[in-house]
């Protein structure tokens, strides 16, 4: 529970980033990585997760990274952001996040066109998407 | 680092990974499917060939053997639902339900991820199924000797 709840601090830190600069800073990103790959050492040291479970974790983090090269319709930082996310929330649970934030960031997205509020080369911050999406992820497993 | 995602790639990417994760489910299900039918084929294979007065310590003898090995499942959680000899016939069902492992692809039955096989056999008697094995060597051993025979003539 502490460390959803640590983890949620941080992407509302880097949420409120996203919204007003478009931008996640790379310094608070860095110190993240750190913090991450220190519980990394710690979770493999105490045999709570295999470097094959990390492996999988990384995943979506990738596919952004990939995304973000090739198209540019996405940021670096949304890739960074997902492996370092990977890391502490484990493999099913940034894969859950995953889905769930891009299926809220494309409901968002219809409703902007609909609205007329926004072209399809406008850009949305995605990093809040991310934040609901833990958000929700956790909800669903307190109650289930 | 930027940190934004467009308009348009928020609509399409939520489709490709969805059609992506859809196949590489379909996938790994088929491949569970396919290891499962095995297994039970290979049970009832087995039962076919046991041979013994007592049945029931028979079947308690191949049900003991053949445990199915879930390590080599990925979604399947396989299951000998049952293991049955009678009237020279042996049979062997397995089930395997699907865990999505937090994909939600289950439905509400669960009966669209899940797998039911039935293999039914016929029981040989091993000294039998070794004299029809004999037969067949001799014939085979019988054909290559005069294929032999015939290329010396030759």
């Amino acid at each position: 529970m502490i460390k959803v709840i640590i983890v949620v601090l941080g992407l509302l830190i880097f949420s409120l980033f996203d919204i007003k600069f478009k931008r996640i800073p790379a310094a608070l990103l860095l110190i993240c990585c750190f913090f991450a790959i220190g519980y990394a050492i710690y979770s493999l040291y105490h045999h709570e997760t295999t470097i094959s479970e990390y492996g999988i974790a990384l995943f979506p983090g990738v596919i952004c990274l990939l995304a973000a090269f090739a198209t540019g319709n996405l940021g670096v930082g949304d890739g960074c952001l997902f492996i370092v996310l990977g890391v502490v929330i484990g493999p099913v649970d940034c894969i859950k996040v995953f889905c769930i934030s891009m299926f809220l960031a494309g409901i968002a997205s219809i409703i902007l066109l609909v609205s007329k509020k926004a072209g399809k080369k406008t850009s949305i911050p995605y990093v809040p998407f991310i934040t609901a999406a833990v958000v929700l992820n956790s909800l669903s497993a307190c109650f289930t | 680092m930027k940190g934004y995602f467009t308009v348009e790639a928020a609509l399409v990417f939520p489709l490709a990974i969805g059609i992506y994760l859809f196949l590489i489910y379909g996938m790994l299900y088929q491949y569970d499917r396919c290891l499962l039918e095995q297994d039970i084929g290979i049970m009832a294979l087995r039962g076919t060939i046991m041979q013994s007065d007592d049945k029931k310590q028979a079947m308690a003898d191949i049900y003991n053997q053949i445990t199915i090995n879930t390590d080599k499942y990925i979604f399947l959680i396989p299951e000998i639902v049952a293991f049955r000899m009678e009237k020279g016939k042996v049979t062997a069902i397995g089930e395997g339900n699907a865990t999505t492992t937090g994909l939600w692809l289950r439905s509400e039955n669960n009966d669209v991820w899940s797998v039911k096989k039935e293999v039914t056999n016929k029981m040989i008697s091993p000294m039998l199924f070794l004299r029809t094995c004999r037969k067949a060597t001799d014939i085979l051993n019988n054909i290559e000797g005069e294929e032999k025979e015939e290329n010396d003539a030759d």
